[in-house]
């Protein structure tokens, strides 16, 4: 599903805003926001899955304007996994992934149901801790739940902010392994992340963003070491092996950070 | 491990909630029955079925059917009301500490009473019965109770209106309500003579003793919709566990889900306060044990609830009506009496636990 942002404005009742922000994003393509903290990305994943109303423009999805769907419809087509959110009861990771299928549950679940669930959770290797409660999992543990149960929405538009924030390096490669399938398979998946040489690895397309607005827009050829050090003011090598990009930060000599206390 | 393998042991899992389930059940039929049997009169099971299919002396399906079934009916319509908006609340508000007790409608409630008895002059007549004090006008003091709890309820959803909804304005909001009322009430009580002193005293105390067919009929009509509204709404619940942002993104219009689940949890505790009296504690512990059981999955914990709930009310009724026999403790000290400890010991667990 391709996904048009014509115009985007949105802002908190206080200063931040997210600036006529315009961008279009192909079907299975596999997107990275990344910009420094606080520049907005959370805030236009969720704008994009109406957590938030943006007060100007349009969000189509295959050229249809969402703003007209139920929410219950909404859901149907896009998972959101937020950047921290957790259960305030314990609930298991079996009941915790099975939520996912909320959109199509009316009364009770179906066989079907439990079966797309169990399948998400052995395919975020899952299985041997499906009855434990995720408030005594791993943060990492619970990353992969949480994306379990994006995935259980079957959604053909996949939002995840920083998914690998919290995992170690073997997940982080499987969960970004597992996205690229996804979008290889059509499902347009866009992610927050801050991680660059992770983002580059695996994504094709990048969205730069800086306070509230879009800075660069493109794919590799737009992460460039000037691109960077304006985005971050961080000076950074980078350097290709095997055709692949590394990004390497410098020291930041000019901008030494007293530790005197 | 595979698909097929999760799948099933989900199924067991689940099972043992199923188990648990058809446990309360069975005990609350059994308590049911005892709450027939016990009594300052004595009367034998063979007797009470035989009332109970239409036969029997005079004098017993007088007891029975007039007096002992109808508390016992109560028993198990207001426990169960109260228990199920407690978990609702618990879980609306995302917060262990909602029940009708804490967002100050049984403050309220008392309030209304109070207002009833002094201001509106409804409880001047002199007890005549040797242990209880007459209202002369019983139905003034209920309806004055439940209009004041919706004032509450009101003052709530005011504030949680212009603050969009936050579970934290809610309860904040809720306990500052609830501790003006009992302020109220008190300065109510300054100006009050004795009789109508002992009147309020006695409406605080939760009583399933003044339950009549009549009130029994009216809690009916109202406590089976909004039970039934809470275990189709235990989907939602769950998503509600899970973030308001995620419940959204799940589908979930979680303003509306707060704001209706606030409105219904607190006019079926409103209507169960308001013919009882303050029944403490029942709200707030009784989700609480029930998650000890079966965790978190509202799917199991509201319905539960509703059997858990109705079982410790009848329960603690039945003790309330025989521990010192002749004299009829009200239940809502016995609640207090048994919650407070049994909170307290929730908690202590919970934090071995973590
Ligand atoms: N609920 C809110 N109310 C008011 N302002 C907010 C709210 N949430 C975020 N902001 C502000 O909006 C700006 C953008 O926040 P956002 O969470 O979108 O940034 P981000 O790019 O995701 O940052 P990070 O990398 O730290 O996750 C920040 O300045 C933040 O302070
Ligand atoms: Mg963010």
């Amino acid at each position: 599903m391709k996904i048009s942002i014509n115009n985007l404005n949105f802002s908190y009742n206080g200063s931040f805003a997210l600036k006529d922000i315009n961008e279009h994003i192909e079907t299975g393509e596999f997107t990275a926001f990344v910009g420094p903290n606080g520049s907005g990305k959370s805030t236009l994943l969720k704008c994009i899955d109406r957590i938030l109303i943006p007060s100007k423009g349009e969000i189509l999805f295959n050229d249809q304007n969402i703003k007209y769907y139920k929410r219950e419809k909404i859901a149907k087509i896009i998972a959101y996994v937020p950047q921290n959110e957790g259960n305030i009861y314990p609930v298991t990771v079996f009941d915790a992934v099975l939520i996912g299928r909320k959109p199509y549950v009316n009364w009770a679940p179906s066989k079907n149901d439990f079966d797309k669930t169990a399948e998400v959770i052995e395919k975020l290797d899952l299985g041997d801790i499906s009855l434990n409660e995720i408030n005594k999992l791993s943060g990492g543990q619970r990353q992969r739940v949480y994306i379990a149960r994006a995935l259980a929405q079957e959604p053909k538009v996949l939002l995840l902010d920083e998914p690998t924030a919290n995992l170690d390096l073997r997940h982080q490669l499987e969960v970004l392994e597992l996205l690229q399938v996804l979008s290889e398979n059509g499902i347009t998946i866009i992610i927050a992340i801050h991680d660059l040489n992770m983002a580059i690895k695996f994504c094709s397309k990048f969205v730069m963003i800086n306070e509230g607005e879009i800075f660069a827009t493109g794919g590799k050829e737009i992460i460039t070491s000037g691109n960077i050090e304006q985005l971050y003011g961080v000076k950074v090598k980078i350097i290709k092996e095997d055709g692949e990009m590394i990004i390497i930060p410098l020291n930041n000599k000019h901008k030494k950070i007293s530790l005197a206390i | 491990m595979t698909t097929e393998t999760t799948y099933l042991k989900y199924k067991a899992y689940v099972k043992r909630k199923t188990v648990f389930v058809i446990i309360i059940t069975v005990l609350l039929l059994v308590f049911m029955i005892t709450g027939l049997l016990f009594g300052s009169v004595k009367i034998s099971l063979s007797d009470i079925i035989s009332v109970l299919t239409g036969n029997g002396e005079k004098t017993y399906i007088q007891i029975i059917i007039n007096i002992r079934l109808p508390r016992v009916l109560s028993a198990v319509l207001a426990g169960a009301a109260l228990s199920v908006a407690g978990a609702a609340m618990q879980s609306i508000l995302r917060n262990p500490l909602g029940s009708p007790f804490t967002l100050g409608i049984s403050n309220a409630a008392a309030f209304g009473a109070a207002f009833a008895i002094i201001i509106l002059g409804a409880g001047d007549t002199h007890s005549s019965v040797a242990d209880s004090v007459i209202l002369n006008n019983p139905y003034l003091v209920t309806v004055s109770a439940f209009a004041w709890s919706l004032v509450s309820t009101g003052i709530i959803l005011f504030m949680a209106k212009y603050k969009s909804a936050t579970p934290e304005v809610m309860i904040l909001t809720g306990i500052v309500a609830g501790s003006l009322f009992a302020a109220g009430t008190t300065a109510l009580q300054f100006f009050a003579d004795d009789v109508e002193l002992s009147s309020i005293v006695f409406w605080t105390f939760g009583d399933l003793g003044r339950a009549s067919w009549r009130d029994f009929w009216f809690l009916l009509v109202v406590i089976i919709p909004s039970t039934i509204y809470f275990i189709k709404n235990r989907w939602n619940y769950n998503t509600l566990n899970t973030g308001d942002e995620t419940a959204k993104s799940l589908g979930v219009n979680v303003e509306k889900v707060r704001t209706r689940g606030m409105i219904i949890a607190s006019l079926s505790t409103a209507f169960a306060v308001s013919f009882f009296g303050i029944i403490a504690f029942v709200g707030l512990v009784v989700p609480h044990i029930v998650r000890r059981f079966i965790g978190g999955d509202e799917r199991f914990l509201i319905p539960a609830s509703v059997l858990f709930g109705a079982m410790f009310l009848l329960f603690s009724d039945t003790i309330a009506r025989t521990i010192i026999s002749p004299i009829v403790l009200p239940v809502g000290i016995l609640t207090s009496f048994l919650g407070a400890p049994l909170f307290i010991y929730l908690l202590l667990k919970g934090m071995k636990r973590r």
